[in-house]
C-alpha cells in the first residue's frame, strides 16, 4: 500500500493562519465581555458583544470546514510546530487588529486616554483596557512619563 | 503487534456503515477542529476574568499547560527515535491492516509518522490535566474535547488503543510534574514574564 508524501500547500497554511486570526478576534470580543474590558471591545453594549464573538468563531469554523470538503488529506497536512507557529502568529496578530480597531472604534475614549493615576504600565497590564483602549493606554503612559518627569 | 491491538479490528467495522457518523468523526478527527478548540478556550481563559488577580492566576494555568504541551511533544519525538511503531494500517496482519487501511481512506488519511505514542493524545490530555489543575470547568470541558479528539483518531484507524493510552499517560504525568513540581520552583521567572506581558498589555 502506497504512502502519499506530505505536502503543505502555502492555500492551506494561510487558511489556517485566517482560521486562527479570524476565531480568534470573537475569543477577544467574547472575552472582554466576560473580563469587562470595553477597550477592546467593537460594541458597547455587552449581550451584542457576546453574541457578535460567538458569531465571529462561528463563522471562522464554519468558513474553514465548509470552504473545503475533503479536510483530511494528506495534501492538506501542517506539520505540528507549523501548526505552532501560525497559532502563535494568528492570535498575535488578531490582538493588533482587534485593538487597533477597537481603538479606532472608539475614538473618543482612545482620546481621553485615562488611565488610574499611581500605577505603572506593568501593574497594571490589560486591566487598562477597562477603561480604555490600547491605543488610548498607550497615550496615557506617555503622558504620565511626561508628566512624572516635568 | 501491540496489546489492545483487536480492538481496531472492532472500531474499525463500523465505518462506512453510518455515513452520518463518519462526517462527524471526519470532522472530530481533523488535524484543525479539536487542537484549534483547544487552543482557543486555553486563549479565552487567559483574557476572559474580571478579577486581575484570579486572571494572573489564570495566565500562570495556562503558562504551565503550555510547558506541559512542549515538553510531552518532546518526549513523544524521543519515544519516536528509539522505535518505530508502524500505524495499524501498516502492520503485518493482513487483516487488521486491510481494516485500519479502509478506515483512514473514509474518514481521515494515511499519516506516516509512528503510531506510538499518540501525539494528538499527548498533547491534548496535556493541555487538559494543565488547564485542569487552575481551573475546574474548563479543564472538564478541555477533557471531554481531548476524549473526542482521541476516540475519532481510534475510530479512524490511525492509533491502537494502545497508543491512545500511552499519550494520555504521558499527557497526564507530564503535567502533573510540570504544574506541580517544575514551575512552582521555576519562580520569580513565570512571575517576571507576567510582569512584562502587562508592559505590552497581553497580560
Amino acid at each position: 500500500m502506497p504512502i502519499d508524501v506530505p505536502v503543505a500547500p502555502s492555500s492551506w497554511s494561510l487558511h489556517y493562519y485566517l482560521l486562527v486570526f479570524i476565531a480568534s478576534i470573537g475569543v477577544y470580543q467574547v472575552s472582554s465581555t466576560i473580563a469587562g474590558l470595553s477597550g477592546i471591545g467593537f460594541v458597547s453594549y455587552r449581550p451584542l458583544r457576546l453574541l457578535l464573538g460567538v458569531m465571529i468563531i462561528a463563522g471562522a469554523f464554519l468558513w474553514f470546514f465548509l470552504s473545503e470538503p475533503n479536510r483530511n488529506h494528506l495534501q492538506h497536512y501542517v506539520e505540528g510546530a507549523q501548526q505552532l507557529g501560525f497559532f502563535l502568529l494568528g492570535i498575535v496578530t488578531a490582538y493588533i487588529a482587534n485593538c487597533v480597531l477597537a481603538s479606532l472604534i472608539q475614538i473618543g475614549a482612545t482620546l481621553a486616554a485615562r488611565r488610574p493615576r499611581g500605577l505603572r504600565q506593568w501593574d497594571q497590564g490589560m486591566e487598562t483596557l477597562k477603561h480604555t483602549t490600547l491605543i488610548g493606554g498607550i497615550i496615557g503612559s506617555i503622558r504620565h512619563r511626561r508628566e512624572d518627569t516635568v | 503487534m501491540p496489546p489492545l491491538s483487536g480492538w481496531t479490528l472492532w472500531i474499525t467495522g463500523f465505518v462506512g456503515k453510518v455515513p452520518a457518523l463518519d462526517n462527524v468523526m471526519s470532522l472530530l478527527v481533523s488535524d484543525f477542529f479539536i487542537p484549534v478548540a483547544i487552543a482557543l478556550v486555553m486563549l479565552l481563559l487567559w483574557v476572559g476574568h474580571p478579577n486581575p488577580e484570579k486572571r494572573a492566576s489564570l495566565q500562570k494555568t495556562i503558562m504551565n499547560a503550555s510547558v506541559a504541551i512542549g515538553i510531552s511533544t518532546l518526549t513523544v519525538r524521543v519515544v519516536n527515535m528509539h522505535d518505530f511503531w508502524p500505524r495499524p494500517f501498516l502492520v503485518d496482519d493482513p487483516v487488521i491492516s486491510a481494516a485500519a487501511w479502509r478506515a483512514a481512506d473514509i474518514v481521515f488519511y494515511h499519516p506516516h509518522d509512528p503510531t506510538f505514542p499518540s501525539n494528538g493524545a499527548t498533547i491534548a490530555f496535556a493541555a487538559a490535566t494543565g488547564v485542569f489543575l487552575g481551573h475546574r470547568k474548563a479543564g472538564a470541558v478541555m477533557y471531554v474535547l481531548a476524549t473526542l479528539w482521541v476516540f475519532a483518531r481510534f475510530y479512524a484507524g490511525i492509533h491502537f488503543a494502545f497508543d491512545l493510552l500511552g499519550g494520555i499517560v504521558i499527557g497526564v504525568a507530564t503535567a502533573l510534574m510540570i504544574s506541580k513540581v517544575f514551575m512552582p520552583r521555576t519562580e520569580p521567572i513565570p512571575t517576571l514574564a507576567l510582569k512584562a506581558g502587562r508592559f505590552l498589555y497581553i497580560a
